[in-house]
């Protein structure tokens, strides 16, 4: 139980007032002579039952007065998980706000959602505990640290809303720890509110463990995470795949292809309105869906021939999700997608040159150029959609330029050297290429990939719901990596136990991978089981492509927000309340919509990693916070119980009804009959008779 | 009066000294007195008509009778005699107590005082025995002027000190006054009233007219403290420290069953009971006492 004037909890051990009241007045006794001695030891040997316990209890009952009247004035807390707490009021509070965009997951019938549920419990909650002092706050956009005035504030911030962006816990962690190590921040409160995704959390990741000893180190520092793990029941999501342009004789249409994915128990065939809006005009398709997910490939929206630049969205019916029930996009005339491969031996890169150059989209040019290390320079970055780097790693002025060309977001790939040197990049440096002890010279089969991640990236699962064929391949040579940043870098597949086969480093709004095999078949079947080469390039310049051009693609959150600091947002009319808060410049690059200026467009939406609805189980949250002080509170989505009360009138209840008891077993009992003692005689009406007789 | 026969006041004696102290039962006296005694004698009270029997005094035969009925009556009177005052005074440790005011062993001197004097001055023969754990004072029924002397001199040398072993003293006064006799016994009765049942009853055996004053303060049977007490055994026993807010109850129940109790044992007894509080004037007392005694006219 936790107390919001704990210091009164100092003044318990007058509990006991009663029975030092009890033992001085026995000690204060006045001794008289007494001659009647014999009804005094009758009497004690008859109180021994009874009287006594009625004493004893009448004693419990004035102890219980006085505690009642300490816990009532230490104005006590109500619910358990508080219990875990203990002590005071904290010095420092810090709210750690999870705004990603699955926290929009909403009650349908009152429209709050986790994120504000959570914000409106955090709120009445600290106005409690600590009153109406100043907070700091980390919300997962900026992540960083601010002062909010009172907790009550924190209903009305704009950077306590909704966005589609996503976040990252640990990240927001460290951001808390550096704050209380620089500000000296004393006994600290850190509160979490957030509903445990594993993509916000990556809980596998090992800066959790550098957190948690950061974190040991610190004194005073209690954890509670108000968790709303609840995924939605009965969801719908929609994700457009591609966009295309496409003129036809004298018809120009747009080509979309989308997907709609349902969450929940209910499998059967349902009928829902899709709703596309082309740059403002609206028109409804009704699309079913039978079983979990359904596509739909090619559908065809007439528009302006002459508008070669423009945005739409996609929207479903309200469902307890709002993040996932609309998708936008930006469509412009394609660009050539252009793949710059720079390669020691243009046979290790064959089989990436070929797959590069294939066109997969009609209308779409695909284009590949293989050029050596000394060629560099040639390379025309603007033009560029993916590049492809066989090679020692880059140093110097090619390095940066890499640097801002995957900033811009665009893609790159490295593959290992022939010859590894100590060259670093992006915190990775090739270290040896390792034979596999039963390569296929030696005993006809090579390593193969012991895990992949087939939820996101690269190497995910098809449109169809079918995994790559990643299994099948085998690699006979790999090359061992040196990271120095291994929280930043995901291992997207692994040989064995430990090696990696990719792994990925994002940068601004574009991404590295590392490739740690070459496609030839002296080092793996990459090049043989052809799919998941082809798969993973052109997934590559998909991803590079949705940067480039007039017509962009982001996921909210990802852009710098320089990037887009002249744009308004497109999709919203005027002075609406979603206006006003894309407006605030802030919330642009976080918010899912069409910002744009007289150049070019911007289409930003959640990442889809927020579609997955996983939680991080209980038992792996309580692992992360091993050895600190943790509470994790379980909030309800819509619930307006609020995490505590005080209950200061149940004390005051009880001593109330002690005070009762006491008096009632005070009371005296039923008065007896006075003995009279005058006058008193006995045998004297029937002394004479008997006197008598005898006579 | 000697100097030290305080406890006999001139101003209750004066007021009591009309009232004379009458025995309920009939008395053997030595002397003729003023009580009635189980033989006839030649008072001017008749009694009653008996047949003769050979040997009887021809004197008394009545002859009116004998010319009426043709047949030889005796006619027989009352027989006057003294009575034999036997004064058991409880002198055990209890009988120290007090309110403040005078003991129960002062108030008991007052009251065997009185009745010694009062006795004396109608020719009775007075005893007095003085019972603390057993007699250790036991002056013999006498009736001359000096022995009044002695007696007042002896319960004012009498002070109350150890246990209280009444119903043993009640024993061996019931064998040791060998006539009838009134006693009196002016005690606290802090004694197990079952053992003093077969005293009482051994009296009333020995033909005894049993009186017991039975001296009670008000506050012994209220108990009414505010505060945790160690009470003092006044016999010498062990102190008991008690908390009279637990014990009160307990306390007056006990006080209660012991003198519904006693009340029963004196009335199966015949034993005339006195109960009295200290608050009470002893002058009271006896007035009453003897007003209650005195021969009701026919």
């Amino acid at each position: 139980m936790q107390f919001l004037n704990p210091i009164w909890l100092l003044a318990l051990p007058l509990v006991f007032l009663p029975i030092v009241i009890h033992l001085l007045n026995q000690r204060r006794h006045r001794t008289i002579e007494w001659g009647a001695m014999q009804f005094l030891l009758s009497a004690r040997r008859m109180s021994r039952g009874m009287a006594r316990l009625k004493q004893w209890l009448i004693m419990a009952m004035r102890m219980l007065v006085i505690a009642g009247l300490i816990f009532a004035i230490s104005r006590p807390l109500s619910s358990g998980w508080m219990g875990s707490i203990g002590g005071g009021k904290p010095e420092t509070v810090i709210v750690l706000l999870d705004r990603s965009a699955s926290m929009q997951h909403q009650q349908l019938v009152t429209g709050e959602t986790k994120l504000s549920t959570g914000i409106k419990k955090m709120a009445a909650t600290l106005e409690t505990v600590v009153g109406k002092k100043p907070l700091v706050l980390i919300e997962s956009t900026l992540n960083v640290a601010s002062t909010v005035d009172t907790p009550a504030g924190l209903l009305d911030l704009p950077n306590t809303t909704i966005t589609e962006s996503q976040a990252d816990i640990s990240a927001m962690m460290q951001t808390a720890l550096d704050y209380i190590s620089d500000n000296q921040a004393g006994r600290t409160d850190i509160w979490i509110c957030s509903d445990a995704a594993k993509n916000d959390w990556n809980e596998q990741s090992s800066r959790w463990q550098s957190l948690n000893s950061g974190f040991s180190k610190l004194e005073g520092v209690r954890f509670h995470v108000l968790n709303f793990p609840q995924p939605p029941e009965e969801n719908m999501s929609v994700v457009v795949d591609a966009v295309n342009r496409v003129t036809r004789k004298d018809k120009t249409e747009l080509v979309i292809d989308l997907t709609v994915n349902r969450s929940g128990e209910d499998h059967s065939p349902v009928t829902v309105p899709l709703t596309f809006t082309i740059n403002g005009l609206r028109s409804v398709m009704d699309f079913s869906i039978d079983g979990q997910t359904n596509s739909l490939l090619g559908h065809r929206i007439p528009i302006d021939a002459e508008q070669s630049v423009g945005w739409g969205k996609v929207e479903l019916p309200t469902d307890p999700n709002r993040s996932d029930n609309s998708w936008y996009f930006a469509f412009a005339d394609p660009v050539v997608r252009k793949t710059v491969i720079v390669s020691e031996k243009k046979t290790t890169t064959r089989a990436i040159n070929l797959a590069a150059a294939t066109s997969t989209q009609s209308g779409v040019d695909f284009e590949s150029v293989v050029l050596t290390p000394d060629s560099v320079s040639e390379i025309n970055w603007q033009e560029t959609s993916m590049l492809v780097w066989q090679a020692p790693l880059p140093t110097g002025t090619v390095a940066k330029q890499i640097e801002r060309f995957v900033e811009s977001g665009r893609t790159a790939i490295f593959l290992p050297p022939e010859l590894t040197d100590e060259n670093q990049f992006a915190g990775i440096q090739w270290t040896d290429w390792q034979r596999g002890s039963n390569s296929r010279e030696q005993q006809g089969g090579g390593t193969s990939v012991s895990f992949w991640n087939n939820d996101e990236d690269l190497l995910a699962r098809t449109r169809s719901g079918s995994a790559l064929p990643v299994n099948d391949l085998l690699v006979y040579r790999h090359c061992k990596i040196k990271n120095s940043q291994p929280d930043l870098t995901p291992v997207l597949a692994k040989l064995g136990e430990s090696d990696p086969l990719l792994i990925r480093r994002r940068s601004g709004s574009g991404a590295m991978y590392f490739l740690t095999t070459w496609p030839v078949a002296t080092h793996s079947s990459l090049d043989r089981e052809g799919v998941t080469l082809f798969a993973m390039m052109h997934r590559a310049i998909a991803l590079s492509a949705e940067s480039q051009g007039a017509a962009r693609q982001f996921d909210a959150g990802t852009l710098p927000a320089r990037e887009v600091e002249t744009f308004s947002r497109l999709d919203v009319a005027p002075g609406d309340e979603e206006d006003v808060i894309a407006n605030l410049a802030q919330a642009l690059p976080f918010r899912a919509g069409v910002y744009g200026d007289d150049e070019q467009l911007i289409a930003l939406n959640r990442p889809l990693a927020e579609d997955q609805n996983g939680a991080v189980p209980v038992q792996e949250l309580e692992s992360l916070f091993k050895g600190l002080d943790f509470a994790l509170i379980d909030g309800e989505v819509g619930s307006a119980q609020s995490l505590t009360s005080e209950v200061w009138r149940f004390f005051v209840a009880l001593m109330a009804i002690a005070l009762l008891v006491e008096a009632i077993l005070s009371m005296p009992s039923k008065p007896e009959a006075q003995v009279e003692l005058q006058p008193a005689t006995a045998g004297a009406s029937t002394t004479q008779e008997k006197g008598q007789v005898a006579a | 009066m000697a100097q030290n026969h305080d406890f006999i006041e001139p101003r209750v004696i004066a007021r009591l000294k009309a009232l004379p102290l009458h025995a309920r039962l009939p008395m053997l006296g030595g002397v003729t007195g003023m009580h009635r005694s189980p033989h006839r004698g030649s008072s001017l009270e008749f009694a009653e008509y008996r047949k003769y029997v050979p040997g009887d005094d021809t004197r008394r035969l009545d002859w009116r009778a004998y010319a009426r009925s043709d047949r030889y009556y005796i006619k027989e009177f009352e027989a006057d005699t003294n009575l034999r005052l036997c004064l058991i005074v409880d002198t055990s440790g209890s009988m120290n107590f007090n309110n403040g005011g005078q003991s129960k062993l002062d108030f008991a001197k007052r009251l065997a005082g009185t009745l010694a004097y009062l006795a004396a001055q109608q020719g009775d023969a007075i005893g007095l025995y003085c019972a603390g754990k057993k007699f250790h004072t036991e002056i013999a029924p006498k009736r001359n002027a000096a022995h009044l002397r002695v007696i007042l001199d002896a319960l004012g040398d009498s002070t109350g000190a150890g246990e209280t072993g009444l119903a043993n003293a009640l024993h061996e006064a019931a064998e040791r006054i060998r006539q009838r006799a009134l006693v009196v016994v002016i005690s606290d009765l802090f004694v197990d009233p079952k053992s003093l049942a077969d005293a009482f009853q051994h009296l009333r055996f020995r033909k005894h007219d049993a009186v017991v004053f039975h001296l009670l303060e008000q506050s012994e049977i209220d108990f009414e403290f505010d505060r945790p007490m160690r009470f003092t055994d006044l016999e010498g026993g062990a102190p008991l420290l008690a908390d009279p807010s637990i014990v009160a109850g307990d306390y007056r129940k006990a006080v209660r069953q012991y003198l519904d109790d006693l009340k029963v044992i004196m009335r199966d007894a015949a034993v005339d009971y006195q109960r009295l509080s200290l608050d009470q004037h002893y002058g009271d007392v006896l007035a009453k006492f003897l007003l209650e005694r005195a021969p009701k006219k026919k």
